[in-house]
């Protein structure tokens, strides 16, 4: 019995210790020339998982996918790997891409092996920081994010930002938890630069949320339309309003309030971080994720901004008039868009804790 | 003799040592790559220097301790605490009835505790985010209430400090209910009887005999709550509509968002010295670390 004993233990310690180094196997590649599997990090519920399906039937390729709801989670995993990552494809929102690609954290891309990129519209090449578009893919889309109240509901007419401070609002917005929306929005308000890096700009901006929090019934990273839908809340400060459209009886039920000093706008793009084992295989999802059947299956699956002709062709109809994705230029023509900056990381969450723990 | 008694002895002695050796090897390799060196590494990092764009260089500095004590920081602390010692007290005193009536009723004891670990065979998110569905404004129990006639609009249920309260007892009450049960059922009841037969009513039997006899369990319950609770913040960001920062959330902002990895590693370590304090405090008092699982 005893030298049984001695046997387990001695399994059980090599399994443990092999265990733990489980992965770092080496790759191995299909007939073709490409690797059989790579891995992505991109937004949680952003993609029907259909699209990587089709992909490894066409190329033979099997995708991993690890889910993001926030881009710290990606700088996160990057930095930790130290220049080799264990990624080969990232989604990257504009905001993020000057301080990615000011240090070195992502592979140039050759668009020779992504040629359903020439079918963008114009508008959606050169993101701050990456103006030759040399790091980053235009996904086709971009977002705002708006203040949406429904009509019936809402008790004031909301004409700019700091109308969310209205006591009249108590217990009823529901707003992001992106901590680049809430001091950018309250920073342009107070007639600031949304990228400022001056402290006191920051105390003021952090009284005035001070003030709105009071009104807040929620704090949400996703699914803030849900708020509205339920009748939790009849304010919403998000970026998901093309969902909340997706219903039609919706249309005329909710509207963006008309605020004088414009939105935060962002767009989405795809990027290889540095040192990824399978640029190859990233371009060509890329590409895949471009064509147009694949752009429309996208877009049905999370409305968005379509930049392509050949999408407009394929999706339904309520998509194309969704009225999400045909702002007003008025809503959108004073929009901004801000690259973060370590100093103004390093204020937003001292004053993010600040107005959180009153 | 003796010499050959003695060499037998010590290759016995040493056959066991190593037999010993392999017997703990998968615990202690299990142990030591992913509990203890993880929180060495936490450790040394709370004492490097922020670098840019969320790197860390290793420069020995105590700032990020010295930061804690900020206001802002040690708010959050103080908030933590608040919120962690009200969910406890809500845990020990819905918990301690129903530790007391499951070990009363020896017959169906075992099904009622198996009952009462039905949450842990979900997934906590899963548990919290059936509340969210419940209590919201077209939830189940509006709309029953609706139905019913007892209410003519929806009542906020959600995101307010009641729901809060419901989910963290909810996600807790089996860690207070076990150790308080076993305290209850390792009683010798023997001395109730005692009580009742010298005259003491129910009450004066139940603070001056039950109560101090249980009272290891009671404190078991109380770390066993507190510990968890000070760093969930789960259940406050999805029920309490995350107006409220603890300090499990600036801990996460810390390695995200904020990208202060020293800065996180120090809060976490605080977060364990405190843990570890209120286990010294707890042997103290003559506590069994073996109540807590430990």
């Amino acid at each position: 019995m005893k030298w049984m004993k001695k046997l387990m233990a001695i399994g059980m310690t090599l399994t443990m210790t092999v265990g733990l180094f489980t992965g770092c196997g080496k790759q191995t590649t299909s007939e073709d020339g490409y690797a059989d599997e790579i891995n992505i990090m991109v937004w949680e519920g952003s993609y029907p998982e259909t699209i990587f399906e089709d992909f490894e039937e066409e190329y033979g390729i099997h995708v991993n996918i690890s889910y993001i709801t926030n881009t710290d989670e990606i700088l996160a995993k990057l930095i930790a790997s130290d220049g080799k990552s264990d990624y080969d494809f990232i989604d990257l929102e504009s905001a993020y891409v000057k301080p990615f690609v000011d240090n070195n954290l992502l592979e140039e891309i050759d668009f020779n092996n992504i040629p359903n990129s020439e079918a963008l519209y114009d508008d959606v090449w050169g993101v701050v920081g990456d103006e030759d578009n040399t790091y980053t893919c235009p996904t086709g889309s971009h977002y705002y994010t708006l203040i949406v109240y429904n009509k019936e509901t809402c008790p004031i007419e909301i004409k700019s930002f700091k109308d969310l401070a209205d006591p009249a609002l108590k217990g009823q917005i529901c707003s992001v938890n992106s901590t680049i929306s809430l001091f950018g929005e309250a920073l342009v308000a107070l007639g600031y630069e949304p990228d400022s890096t001056t402290e006191s700009e920051y105390v003021e901006a952090a009284d005035l949320w001070t003030e709105i929090k009071k009104n807040v019934s929620v704090f949400t990273g996703s699914s803030c339309y849900q708020t509205l839908e339920n009748g939790q809340c009849s304010v919403a400060l998000c970026f998901d309003y093309a969902q909340l459209m997706m219903t039609k009886d919706n249309w005329d039920k909710y509207a963006v309030a008309d605020i004088d000093t414009g939105y935060e706008a962002y767009s989405s793009t795809w990027a290889i971080p540095a040192g990824a084992a399978h640029k190859k295989e990233a371009e060509l999802l890329m590409d895949f994720m471009l064509s147009d059947e694949q752009y429309a299956a996208r877009v049905e699956f999370y409305p968005q901004v379509m930049s392509t002709d050949g999408v407009k062709a394929l999706v339904s109809e309520d998509i194309v008039n969704n009225p999400a994705l045909n702002l007003d230029p008025s809503y959108t023509e004073d929009s901004w868009m801000v690259p973060v900056s370590d100093e103004q990381i390093e204020l937003m969450d001292k004053y993010l804790t600040k107005f959180m723990s009153n | 003799m003796k010499i050959i008694a003695n060499a037998d002895y010590v290759k016995r002695k040493k056959k066991s040592r190593l037999s010993q050796v392999f017997m703990c090897a998968p615990l202690t390799v299990w142990v030591v790559a992913l509990i203890l060196l993880p929180l060495l590494y936490l450790l040394f990092m709370s004492f490097m220097t922020k670098g840019p764009m969320g790197t860390v260089k290793y420069i020995f500095s105590v700032e990020s301790y010295i930061r804690i004590l900020e206001p802002e920081y040690f708010n959050v602390v103080k908030k933590s605490v608040f919120i962690a010692a009200i969910s406890t007290l809500a845990c020990v005193l819905v918990g301690y009835p129903m530790a007391y009536f499951i070990a009363s009723k020896k017959k169906i004891s075992g099904t009622l505790m198996l009952m009462m670990m039905l949450p842990f065979w979900t997934c906590a998110l899963v548990t919290i985010y059936s509340f969210v569905i419940m209590f919201s404004n077209s939830g189940l129990v509006n709309t029953f209430l609706m139905k019913l006639g007892i209410i003519h609009e929806p009542i906020s249920l959600l995101y307010n400090n009641f729901s809060v309260a419901v989910g963290m007892v909810y996600e807790l009450l089996p860690f207070a209910v076990m150790p308080m049960y076993s305290s209850i059922e390792k009683m010798d009841k023997s001395l109730i009887e005692a009580s009742k037969d010298l005259g003491a009513g129910p009450v004066r039997t139940f603070l001056q005999v039950t109560l101090p006899l249980t009272k290891p369990g009671i404190f078991a319950a109380v770390i066993l709550t507190f510990i968890p609770c000070i760093g969930y913040y789960m259940i406050t960001d999805m029920l309490g509509g995350g107006t409220t920062m603890l300090i499990g959330n600036v801990i996460y902002n810390q390695f995200t968002s904020a990208r202060d990895w020293p800065f996180g590693a120090a809060l976490s370590c605080i977060l364990a010295a405190v843990i570890l304090i209120l286990m010294y405090v707890y042997t103290k008092f003559g506590g069994d670390l073996d109540d807590l699982g430990a």
